[in-house]
């Protein structure tokens, strides 16, 4: 049995239902929005650890009978019913405690969880997590996180003399917007006193997508005149064009090498593939919002899931 | 030299500090978050053939990534006060970056650690209650009857530790067990994902019983042998 936890409609839940639904595998939801009718109660076992059952309004779910669980929980602090309640209330607190108990479930039992909750953490930091990249044989862009605008203006002249560009973005998993760094940059760079900053050497060449699902890779070619293709309309005019590729066979050992060491078996790794052939890395993005690519391309990325999730090997 | 990363106010860092110096032909310096974080010129380059990273602080001192052979990492708090008339956006924005500043800078370093850190502690792996209850299960170590809900958080009181045993890449320091117990201790340092772990203890019905563990250690408890073993990893 196949446990997809998240908001139903969200559409990367909605075309794993889907899937699991087409495939006939044994499935059951957990909508995330019932929280805090929902009951969760673990037992410890002398032998196997934690087990027990998640109960809802609809039914009561026997988590030994769980073999596989897609997990794309958001957030519970933003969860609509208790987002607008101050943080000491008793349904906040109660969402606290049983998302908490949750995660405990999803990080420690013995069953294909993709991902799990501490797993995804690593994302927490683009450089913590560019080290571990770096291992898997990837390159990493050239990267300078600083507080001296001295170090900076040192980085972007020396990358302008090989004429290149510098771009920056945050370094935390907040979601920010890779902006080109820009002369009128320079009378706003004490501002990085505060806080260090992360600056990269632009790398030139094509964008492609790879998500990995337990062994099986399905890449995406990103094409696109903007700085940051998730954004290509706002940056550049015109939307980024996905086309599904194959990606050479040392490539793809290589990304199922990346999620494994990453403990993620569901992943979106962003590469750029340099003229020169170097396939260089930016993240691996732990739940990944895959159905922005599938809908493109047609990429059977929710089945594949479904099926490494059903596969039922521990 | 060897870097103990610490709070001012840290005995256990302060008790370390002292023991290894007599113990390592190299100076042991204890190093405040507070410091790090306001140094008056951060860099760190990725990667590290780019040069690793400098600290150049507001008295003129200079850390360079070549100068450090060993780090401990007690980094339990990160200093933002610094941060506190920001606009709680900007301010929790920043937060989130300093983090993650501090984790890939410490993630980058190649000399010795105890121990590295890992996403959800600086200061290195970190487990629930629920979860470390579930290790200790795992690697064969007795743990009470508990159960737990959402609605009734609480774990049943703890035993009370009997004995202490840390756990040091694949080493067992502490009183002698026999070996079964002392494997159990090995595979529960294995399953907690770090180098130096402390693990307390009971004997109950004749099993050695699981009370509690941490990655932040009580070096004094281990006395010499343990910090023996520590500069021995450290100066490796």
């Amino acid at each position: 049995m196949i446990l997809i936890a998240g908001i139903p409609h969200e559409p990367p839940v909605a075309l794993a239902i889907a899937a699991a639904e087409e495939s006939g595998a044994a499935y059951i939801v957990f909508d995330q929005r019932d929280h805090l009718s929902a009951r969760l109660q673990l037992k410890l076992d002398a032998v196997a650890g934690w087990q027990g059952t998640l109960s809802t309004a609809a039914e009561v779910i026997d988590l030994q009978a769980i073999d596989g669980v897609y997990v794309r929980l958001m957030d519970e602090r933003y969860l609509p019913d208790v987002a607008v309640l101050p943080p000491s209330t008793p349904e906040r607190l109660r969402a606290a405690r049983f998302h908490s108990l949750l995660y405990d479930w999803l990080n420690t039992a013995s069953i294909r969880i993709a991902s799990r909750p501490r797993a995804m953490l690593s994302n927490m930091s683009k450089t913590y997590q560019a080290g571990i990249i770096h291992r898997c044989g990837f390159g990493i862009p050239e990267t300078l996180v600083t507080n001296d605008p001295d170090a900076v203006v040192d980085f972007v002249d020396r990358c302008a003399a090989e004429g290149d560009d510098v771009v920056y973005k945050s370094v935390s998993g907040t979601r920010s917007i890779v902006e080109t760094f820009r002369v009128a940059d320079r009378t706003r760079l004490s501002r990085i006193r505060w806080c260090p900053t992360q600056f990269q050497r632009k790398v030139r060449g094509t964008d492609v997508r790879v998500h990995v699902v337990g062994s099986r890779v399905f890449a995406t070619r990103i094409e696109s005149e903007a700085t940051d293709y998730r954004y290509s309309g706002r940056q550049s005019g015109t939307d980024a064009k996905l086309t599904s590729i194959e990606l050479e066979p040392r490539l793809q050992k290589a990304c199922v090498a990346l999620s494994a060491a990453l403990d993620l078996p569901f992943t979106g790794i962003d590469l750029r593939l340099t003229p020169e052939g170097e396939a260089v890395c930016f993240e691996a993005n732990p739940c990944p919002a895959y159905s922005y690519y599938q809908s493109r391309t047609g990429a059977p990325i929710a089945a594949a899931l479904i099926r490494w999730l059903a596969e039922g090997e521990r | 030299m060897l870097l103990v990363l610490a709070n001012p106010d840290d005995r256990e860092a302060l008790w370390l500090r002292t023991a290894l110096v007599s113990l390592v032909d190299m100076p042991v310096e204890v190093l405040t978050p507070t410091r790090l974080i306001c140094a008056r010129s951060i860099t760190h380059r990725l990667p590290s053939t780019s040069g690793g990273f400098r600290f150049e602080f507001a008295d003129g001192g200079v850390l360079l990534a070549g100068e450090v052979a060993g780090l401990v990492n007690r980094m339990t708090t990160m200093p933002t006060a610094h941060l506190e008339f920001a606009a709680p956006v900007d301010r929790a924005y920043a937060e989130a970056e300093l983090h993650a500043f501090l984790l890939g800078w410490l993630g980058s370093l190649a000399c010795p650690m105890l121990n590295p850190p890992a996403p959800e502690s600086l200061a290195g792996a970190w487990h629930s209650e629920v979860a470390a209850l579930h290790l200790a299960t795992l690697a064969g170590l007795n743990c009470a009857v508990a159960s737990v809900d959402a609605d009734a958080p609480f774990l049943p009181a703890r035993t009370p530790a009997q004995m202490v045993h840390f756990v040091l890449d694949g080493k067992v320091i502490g009183p002698i067990l026999p070996a079964g117990d002392r494997d159990a201790l090995l595979q529960f340092g294995h399953l907690w994902g770090t180098r130096l772990l402390q693990v307390e203890t009971a004997r109950q019905g004749g099993k050695l019983t699981f009370v509690s563990a941490s990655a932040l250690p009580h070096y004094s408890l281990g006395g010499r042998a343990l910090v023996r073993a520590m500069a021995e990893v450290l100066s490796a």
